[in-house]
């Protein structure tokens, strides 16, 4: 199991954190990609499906007595089985009077398409200016795009499962198999052609393109995914996601 | 504050004991504004193989010589495994990945004999390198001849695809000064124990400013393996071309950390100054060779 089977929607004081339901898998880069993918075996036949990860905040968000964050999880169907998550805020406490007087609030919006179910047949999908756009009425600070690929196998005795630890680098092998042309608003090119495979428009190991920028209100980018068809009996779908992350100044 | 991502990538086929440039068309600024590259990707998928191993990394056997307009990144052909610390020993280090006919079955486990090994490395240039309208990233590739049949895998009967990404940002700046990143390797014969002056030589006429040393591990029968080598009682000991000793004799894992395999070295080497790293001789029984990677940068003149 992977981070793509549940979506988060964050708040804070009624201020959006998601845009929409986001993937865990797309919310920062990869730390260490055998710890998003992970299979426990518990005794001998029954297998639990795993996945960790961490977002690491490069500007704190600073909760005052009594504030918390609105966290809505989603349990995205991928998978047939109920799914338990265990989220864990860590920061620190600070002394009222050395809170900064400017202060920012993540800021997250994904664009998660129909997956790949049939792997035989060339197939497209694309973005709409709602997906991964600045929703909001203030400029936002992106610091990274976040590409991923997540994979579910259906030949686990009726039951979808993720890849168990070994195969999570067959993901390296979907990355040739889908392309992406990533544009913004204004047709810039962020990807130098329609076809650049997905593995080299977000690199392995972090899959995170990690260039500050300002996105300004209204403003997006436009995805288009390619699959090329393959001969090839794959058991499975491919589940694409890209997300784009950063902050904005908090009101 | 940048104007945008932008990411450059191509890709070339490389046979064993070849030579390839990556499509200099794919890889130039063609576009109206200038960038800024922030790194360099590479990543080495061999072709189908009949076995997998987790212990595989192809980063040793494919060597860069990086050029980015009139600017030399690299002191001639620098193996990639050496253009940065190690940042995922599982991912660069052998992942292998279904490839070509055959089936993922159950759990993805799978279930014929087709395989590829993906090895993955970043260059994170020490500050973005600002590259002009209509300049290209040069990149030619170099692959040893000495990757052997390792645990089943004849990789010498395979090509390697290589794909480079360059990831970079618009700009719109005309900076008068460019920061361009260097590279230099020391790649010894198994028989030499000390580096030349040659190889970690400042050669430029301006002072660079060195960031860390990388040291990777060779196996004899290819470049594959970092475990099995005795790296652990394998002394290492630098100096600097005055006889200023950088680093006393010490075990290999002492100066390159085992996690990263990197010093974080930060000092400026003068103009003619150079290092030189001098090897303990390996036990009887053991095989082994180093590679030893400098990376750095300098501020040239834009113009």
């Amino acid at each position: 199991m992977n981070g793509f089977t549940v979506g988060v929607d964050i708040g804070y004081r009624g201020q959006k954190i998601t845009q929409s339901p986001v993937p865990l898998q797309v919310l920062g880069p990869t730390i260490e990609p055998y710890a998003e993918s992970g299979n426990a075996l518990v005794g001998t036949t029954t297998a639990i499906e795993f996945s960790a990860g961490a977002v690491k905040l490069e500007r704190p968000v600073y909760l005052f007595p009594g504030e918390k964050l609105d966290i809505l999880l989603t349990h995205r169907n991928a998978i047939p089985s109920p799914i338990s998550v265990a989220v864990t805020v860590s920061g620190r406490l600070i002394n009222q009077k050395d809170m900064p007087a400017k202060r920012y609030l993540p800021y997250f919006a994904a664009w998660t398409p129909p997956a790949f179910a049939t792997l035989s047949a060339a197939a497209s999908q694309v973005s709409s200016e709602k997906d991964l756009a600045n929703g909001l009425s203030v400029p936002i600070e992106i610091r990274r795009i976040v590409g991923k690929l997540g994979y579910i196998t259906t030949a686990s005795g009726g039951q979808s499962f993720f890849p168990e630890i070994t195969d999570v680098a067959c993901m390296d092998w979907y990355d040739s198999l889908v392309t992406v042309d990533l544009r913004s608003y204004d047709g810039t090119r962020v990807t130098p052609s329609t076809s650049t495979p997905f593995g080299a428009a977000f690199p392995a190991p972090r899959r995170s393109l990690e260039v500050p920028h300002i996105l300004r209100p209204g403003a997006f980018y436009r995805a288009q995914l390619n699959l090329a068809a393959t001969v090839d009996a794959v058991a499975g779908v491919i589940q694409p996601a890209i997300a784009i992350c950063g902050y904005r100044r908090a009101s | 504050m940048s104007g945008g991502p932008i990411v450059l990538a191509a890709s070339a086929a490389l046979t064993p004991a070849g030579n390839v440039a990556i499509n200099n068309a794919d890889l130039k600024v063609d576009t109206s504004r200038a960038i800024r590259i922030r790194e360099l990707n590479f990543t080495i998928q061999s072709g189908p193989v009949g076995a997998k191993s987790a212990h595989v990394d192809l980063g040793g056997s494919v060597f860069a010589n990086v050029k980015i307009g009139k600017f030399d990144l690299t002191n001639g052909f620098v193996p990639v495994w050496c253009l940065g610390p190690r940042y995922s020993s599982m991912l660069e280090g052998g992942s292998a990945g279904f490839i070509g006919a055959g089936n993922i079955g159950v759990s993805g486990a799978i279930t014929t004999a087709q395989y590829a090994y993906y090895s993955h490395m970043r260059w994170i240039f020490p500050k973005p390198m600002h590259t002009g309208v209509g300049s290209a990233i040069r990149i030619l590739l170099q692959r040893t001849a000495d990757m052997d049949t390792v645990y089943g895998v004849n990789f010498n009967a395979q090509n390697y695809t290589v794909t480079t990404s360059a990831v970079a940002e618009y700009t719109d700046e005309s900076p008068d000064t460019i920061v361009a990143p260097y590279a230099m390797a020391f790649v010894p014969s198994l028989t030499q124990l000390q580096s030349q002056e040659k190889d970690f030589e400042n050669t430029f006429k301006i002072p660079l400013q060195i960031v860390r040393f990388v040291g990777r591990m060779v196996a004899s029968n290819g470049v594959v393996d970092e475990w099995i080598t005795p790296s652990q009682r394998w002394t290492v000991a630098a100096r600097d071309n005055d006889g200023r000793i950088i680093s006393p004799v010490t075990e290999w894992e002492n100066l390159f950390s085992p996690d990263q395999k990197s010093w974080v070295f930060n000092r400026e080497l003068k103009v003619g100054g150079s290092y030189i790293f001098t090897l303990g001789a390996l036990p009887a029984n053991a095989t082994g060779r180093a590679h030893i990677g400098v990376l750095g940068y300098r501020t040239e003149r834009a113009h």
